[in-house]
């Protein structure tokens, strides 16, 4: 597999350099902390994620590279956000008894979150990859802003001229996604 | 997969279908696995612009799954681990037994931090360490947005980008390259060079840095003070970022004035 160059603070991370372990926990674990408190978690549980989140992005790192498109600290703070996230989600199906709970190994855990966050990533590059007027479209019809001012915001004749465009831009982020390279690896079940 | 396939997931997705309609099309998601597939990236989507994570509990396996695989069970791996949570234990450890109070403070910061975030007001920032303070009064706005006006600037504007999207060693190379080939160059590529030595932990460097813009004739020349300050709080420099913003507050027109009073109380 082509490895992606490493981001010099992931390279630090790799070589274990006191100058990142500085940066992370002076600057990034309070707000992680903060995230987790405010979403019904406990110190430990945002103790847990940053643990988590930091041996991610090593594994990572020795297997293929990790690129980042945005500031170090907003990348592993997001890593943290997703992490959390999917943490909570287990306990509300457990909580929910929908599924029989299998018990999955640790192993099984870490691959399936590297999987989950390196796709969430691709999700995430891909929107950015989409014209501005469509991203700007989506985002307002995924936040339920109504067809009537969607038309007056973007100047569109009709609400049929709206849904038009929303479905195509729906339909060319799927394609952006499905056809990246990368998707065949993260492909759910 | 055709078109009113999709619609029929976005309807169900939004919640529109009737009562029968949902039962039928659920029937179907039971029997179709391209119309299952299609639905669960769907969803996916329409959570990820909702901020929220749909969660993908069976991924196919790949040859990349395969060698997360492997590499869990390395030794290499355990060893990463375990200095990881060393290295956790020494930094959240040693917290605990300098600053005894630090974790109901840490608490009043987070809350305070998640107010000011919301609020965009600026509130007592008392009991903060340099790095937090550091973050708060830190923002890239305070740093000029450049437009390209001349070949020349070339590298200087796509500097100023590499830095704004976090790539700080492209940053420091096209910023250098710039400031090496252009007559008398502008003083934002010193301040911008200065916060990428900064970010990249190179402090008497971004101070060097800060030290031209602040010597120069340019209007903003005051900048260099303000990102002294704040580079010598990333520093947890304490006395000398105090030292600086004593400065700032000699002169009422200085860049940050304001701010500068306000960290200054903070510290």
């Amino acid at each position: 597999m082509k490895k992606i160059t490493n981001h010099p603070q992931i390279q630090q991370l790799l070589d274990g350099e006191q100058q990142v372990f500085e940066l992370l926990y002076n600057s990034i674990l309070p707000k992680v902390t903060a995230f987790v408190k405010n979403n019904r978690g406990q110190q430990e549980d945002a103790d847990e994620v940053f643990q988590k989140a930091l041996f991610q992005l090593i594994a990572r790192a020795k297997i293929k590279g990790v690129q980042i498109n945005s500031a170090f600290e907003a990348y592993v703070f997001t890593v943290c956000k997703n992490l959390w996230r999917k943490e909570l989600n287990n306990r509300k199906r457990e909580v929910r008894n929908e599924t029989i709970m299998e018990l999955k190994g640790a192993e099984d855990e870490f691959v399936t979150e590297i999987l989950s966050q390196e796709r969430w990533e691709l999700f995430q590059e891909k929107i950015l990859e989409l014209s501005e007027n469509c991203r700007a479209l989506l985002k307002d019809y995924f936040s339920k802003v109504s067809y009537k001012v969607i038309i007056e915001k973007f100047n569109y004749s009709s609400e049929n001229v709206a849904f038009q465009r929303i479905f195509k831009c729906k339909k060319k982020l799927t394609s952006l996604i499905t056809s990246d390279s990368r998707y065949k690896d993260l492909t759910s079940l | 997969m055709t078109d009113q396939d999709i619609q029929q997931i976005d309807k169900y997705l939004n919640g529109e279908l009737s009562a029968k309609d949902s039962a039928t099309f659920e029937l179907r998601l039971k029997q179709e696995d391209n119309l299952a597939k299609e639905f669960k990236l769907q969803r996916e989507i329409k959570a990820h612009f909702q901020n929220e994570l749909v969660e993908t509990e069976h991924f196919e396996e790949s040859n990349y799954s395969k060698e997360l695989r492997d590499f869990y069970n390395t030794d290499e791996a355990k060893q990463f681990k375990k200095k990881i949570a060393e290295r956790h234990h020494n930094f959240v450890g040693n917290e605990k037994q300098t600053q005894p109070k630090s974790r109901n403070y840490l608490l009043i910061a987070a809350a305070i931090t998640v107010l000011i975030i919301s609020t965009l007001f600026i509130f007592n920032t008392q009991d903060k360490n340099p790095t937090q303070l550091y973050v708060e009064y830190y923002t890239a706005e305070d740093l000029p947005s450049l437009v390209q006006r001349g070949d020349n600037q070339d590298n200087l504007v796509k500097g100023t980008i590499a830095f704004k999207e976090g790539d700080f060693i492209k940053a420091e190379t096209l910023l250098k390259s710039y400031i090496e080939t252009t007559d008398s160059p502008s003083m934002n590529a010193f301040l911008y060079l200065g916060m990428v030595k900064a970010e990249l932990g190179n402090y008497d460097s971004a101070m060097l840095n800060f030290d031209k813009v602040l010597t120069s004739n340019s209007l903003d020349a005051s900048k260099g003070l303000w990102f002294k300050a704040l580079t010598l709080l990333k520093k947890a420099d304490i006395v000398e970022a105090k030292e600086v913003l004593k400065v700032i507050l000699k002169d009422e027109n200085n860049f940050n004035y304001e701010k500068a009073k306000e960290l200054l109380k903070a510290l």
